[in-house]
């Protein structure tokens, strides 16, 4: 316990820990402005230009939507002569709805139910892979200038059980990502209802959201954080890189999540974003295309929909977590700490 | 005392037959140390002989490949967390964040052994560090990080300091400030063991040394007894040089020029030099013993090995029996021998406790056939081999054996090494002239004309 303690006042004091604290507080200060630039009307101008647009709409539509419809349902039609399975979704083809042409202010349902998660803020919002990432850049950046400053193996003069060295920076990662995160995302949350409150918006949220949706969102996001707080510094007692750490997560981010997963749709089922989204929201969708020829000689694709199961999510992000713990425990035990 | 009373715990540190591989790479091989408690220890090699390294296994820092470690008495790594609260350390250079306070850093680890903060307040003190203590290390010079580093390791209270290269980078006003600490915790009856390339500091500092190369210890002892048990040049002026000069260099001596005056080098008995002249009726105005200071002595040490060539590649050959020591008398003598101007004592607990008593100075010459150096064995005049009769042990330090104490113990060797090391005695390389001249009775010419304090030192530790 007192060496735990320890660690905690040396995470809490780590210019780095600060160097991070600082950027969550600019994405906060970000978010809630962004919010706010959306909740005030824009000028008189720019509304008249927005009616126009919708205006321009409505009488395309009144001139040509019944003859585009029926063009659709021919076209479909002559299609599934040849292949009844066809269905060019013609239903689709609806009139010009205003709010999707002219400025209309936010509620907050309407931020919630937009983001498709039950929150607006970092772990139950938008982005707990993000919240995830950012766990992992502060676990690396904690325990990587423990190798580079050389630190640790003097702090390993001092407490030379190297296991008990070792979990105890774990659980500080842990505890000190999950802190932060936490306070981001009360910030977000409570700065969004604010400014719905001083713009007069509707606040409300319809009965047990808090306590049913919030609260397990928000459990649901804090493990993803604790867990990537402690794989990020588990993978740092084995490469005893921050940057290492840092360009890999940059790396596979940019190469996998967003090179590799397009080229190979399927892969998606795998990915640490996807996993992460169905582990916080209870399961996640992707699609992938099936192309066929068919019987009568055409190649036609449909998009097949799949669903990461939150019982996937958790072995998946399980797994790897465990791989990393152990082979940084592996890695940090045998080997020679400079 | 006898060589049984001397425990285990009479050593701050001990090890023997310590490996550390890297990869192909022997870093550390087969290495005995013995380091005394009280006093202050230097450990002597040149770069990348293992120093570091071994500070390093002793810390736990790193694995070892093979061997034994003490430290405070207890085997390490095994129970390191039981006598780490003991030992303070700096490996490398001092290592604290760059934002942390010099007292924050310091109030971190008195946390983590439980210390209460007015510890700190009082290292800082000690140190000289109060009125920086709130400075943010990053601002510190290179001397203050180092005194922090000794700030943090004397919050323990330790009874054993290890200083790796504690003078590394260091300006002179740094290197004096460091030195003095060093010295301070040592008269105050620590052990300070400080590893160096730099041997004149560490002849400044250190009561006892362990010199080694290539992973492997090549002499222990005192100070003085490593560097005064050792022949060394003569420096004589005499009305006519020349003349004196055929008639040392036709008595076996190995005679140079200096000007007006004339150096005998690789003298173990003066006498023997006066004798030679007055036997032609050549009488010295003056004699000069130049002692050999701690850095010809290393220079000369792993001059047979060659720094930079794997010496320790080659396997060791294990002596034929009966096969003769270095200064071995006739008769065997299965106890350890003895140090300076051993007597041989008869039995072998009278022979014991005269090593432990005056802890003779042991010189391990590598296992390795060392370089020939015929310009030494020319030197040395038949019947005084140099160094020989004078407590220089020739062995392979491989095949030490694990009695104790080992600085009064002497290895077998394969003979080639035990005749090349002999024959090679003391000879400064090329080009290195030996220091610190002392005046010598010529007559008496024995180097127990000078004071010894690493015996003082090292008979004080002990209790």
């Amino acid at each position: 316990m007192r060496l735990l303690m320890t660690e905690m006042r040396r995470l809490s004091n780590r210019q780095a820990i600060h160097f991070i604290v600082l950027i969550l507080m600019i994405l906060v200060v970000g978010l809630c402005a962004a919010l706010w630039v959306s909740i005030n009307p824009p000028s008189d101008a720019d509304l008249q230009t927005q009616e126009q647009a919708f205006a321009a709409a409505q009488s395309d539509w009144d001139a040509n939507g019944m003859e585009m419809m029926e063009a659709c349902v021919n076209e479909e039609a002559q299609l599934q002569a040849i292949d009844p399975t066809i269905d060019k979704n013609c239903e689709e083809i609806q009139p010009p709805v205003r709010d999707d042409y002219v400025w209309a202010a936010p509620s907050w349902d309407d931020l919630l139910t937009g983001h498709g998660l039950g929150g607006v803020g970092f772990l139950s919002g938008f982005a707990p892979w993000l919240a995830g990432a950012m766990a992992i850049l502060m676990a690396a950046l904690f325990v990587g200038d423990e190798f580079s400053s050389g630190s640790l193996s003097a702090w390993l003069t001092i407490e030379p059980r190297r296991t008990r060295v070792y979990v105890t920076k774990l659980v500080v990662c842990g505890i000190g990502a999950a802190v932060l995160i936490l306070l981001a995302d009360f910030m977000t949350t409570i700065g969004t209802w604010l400014i719905l409150k001083i713009n007069g918006q509707p606040t409300g949220v319809p009965a047990g959201y808090w306590t049913d949706v919030y609260i397990d969102q928000l459990v649901g996001g804090l493990f993803i954080v604790v867990l990537g707080a402690i794989a990020g510094a588990a993978l740092t007692f084995i490469v005893r890189n921050s940057m290492a750490i840092i360009v890999a997560v940059v790396g596979y981010i940019v190469i996998v999540e967003m090179i590799v997963a397009r080229i190979i749709p399927s892969l998606q089922q795998v990915l640490l974003s996807d996993n992460t989204l169905a582990y916080v929201a209870g399961s996640s969708d992707y699609t992938t295309q099936s192309c066929a020829t068919a019987e009568t000689g055409l190649y036609l694709c449909s998009e097949v929909v799949h669903t990461v199961s939150r019982t996937w999510a958790t072995s998946e992000l399980g797994i790897l977590a465990v791989v990393a713990i152990i082979a940084g425990w592996i890695f940090f035990l045998r080997g020679e700490v400079k | 005392m006898t060589l049984d009373s001397i425990s285990r715990r009479s050593f701050a540190i001990e090890t023997r037959g310590l490996k550390k591989m890297y990869g192909k790479r022997v870093a550390v091989d087969g290495l005995d140390m013995n380091v005394p408690l009280g006093g202050v220890h230097g450990f002597l090699g040149p770069n990348g002989s293992g120093k570091t390294t071994t500070i390093r296994m002793l810390l736990g820092l790193t694995t070892c490949d093979g061997g034994e470690m003490n430290l405070l008495g207890k085997p390490v790594p095994k129970q390191l967390t039981q006598v780490i609260r003991h030992v303070g350390a700096v490996v490398e250079q001092p290592k604290f964040f760059a934002g942390f306070t010099a007292r924050f850093s310091l109030e971190l680890q008195a946390d983590v052994m439980g210390l209460p903060h007015n510890k700190v307040d009082e290292v800082l003190e000690q140190t000289g560090l109060t009125d920086w203590a709130d400075d943010k290390y990053r601002t510190f010079s290179l001397g203050m990080k180092q005194r922090l580093a000794i700030a943090a390791a004397l919050l323990k209270d330790p009874e054993l300091l290890i200083f790796d290269e504690p003078t590394n980078g260091l300006d002179p006003g740094g290197i004096y400030e460091v030195r003095e600490a060093i010295r301070d915790l040592g008269r105050a009856g620590r052990t300070v063991l400080i590893s160096s390339h730099l041997l004149a500091e560490v002849e400044q500092m250190a009561d006892t040394v362990t010199i080694i190369a290539k992973g492997r210890t090549l002499a222990e002892g005192s100070v003085n007894e490593i560097t005064g048990n050792r022949s060394s040049d003569l420096e004589i002026a005499i009305r006519d040089p020349a003349t004196a000069r055929l008639v040392l260099t036709h008595a076996g001596f190995d005679v140079r020029s200096e000007g007006r005056l004339i150096v005998v080098h690789g003298v173990a008995d003066p006498a023997n030099v006066g004798r030679a002249l007055a036997a032609r009726n050549m009488y010295v105005d003056h004699m000069v013993r130049r002692n050999p200071d701690l850095e010809s002595v290393f220079l000369d040490l792993t001059d047979g090995i060659g720094i930079g060539e794997m010496a320790i590649d080659v396997p060791d050959a294990p002596p034929p029996p009966g096969a003769k020591r270095a200064g071995e008398a006739d008769h065997p003598r299965s106890g350890p021998s003895l140090g300076p101007n051993d007597t041989a004592p008869a039995d072998s607990e009278a022979a014991a406790e005269s090593a432990a008593g005056s802890r003779s100075a042991t010189v391990l010459a590598p296992a390795a056939a060392p370089r020939s150096n015929p310009a030494a064995a020319q030197a040395a005049p038949s019947g005084s081999r140099p160094g020989g009769t004078e407590g220089t042990r020739a062995a392979a330090a491989s095949s030490a054996p694990s009695a104790r104490p080992s600085t009064a113990q002497v290895a077998p060797a394969s003979p080639s090494t035990v005749i090349e090391a002999s024959a090679r005695g003391w000879v400064p390389p090329p080009g290195h002239s030996a220091s610190s001249g002392h005046s010598v009775d010529a007559a008496a010419g024995s180097h127990r004309a000078y004071p010894d304090s690493g015996l003082r030192s090292i008979e004080d530790g002990g209790e």
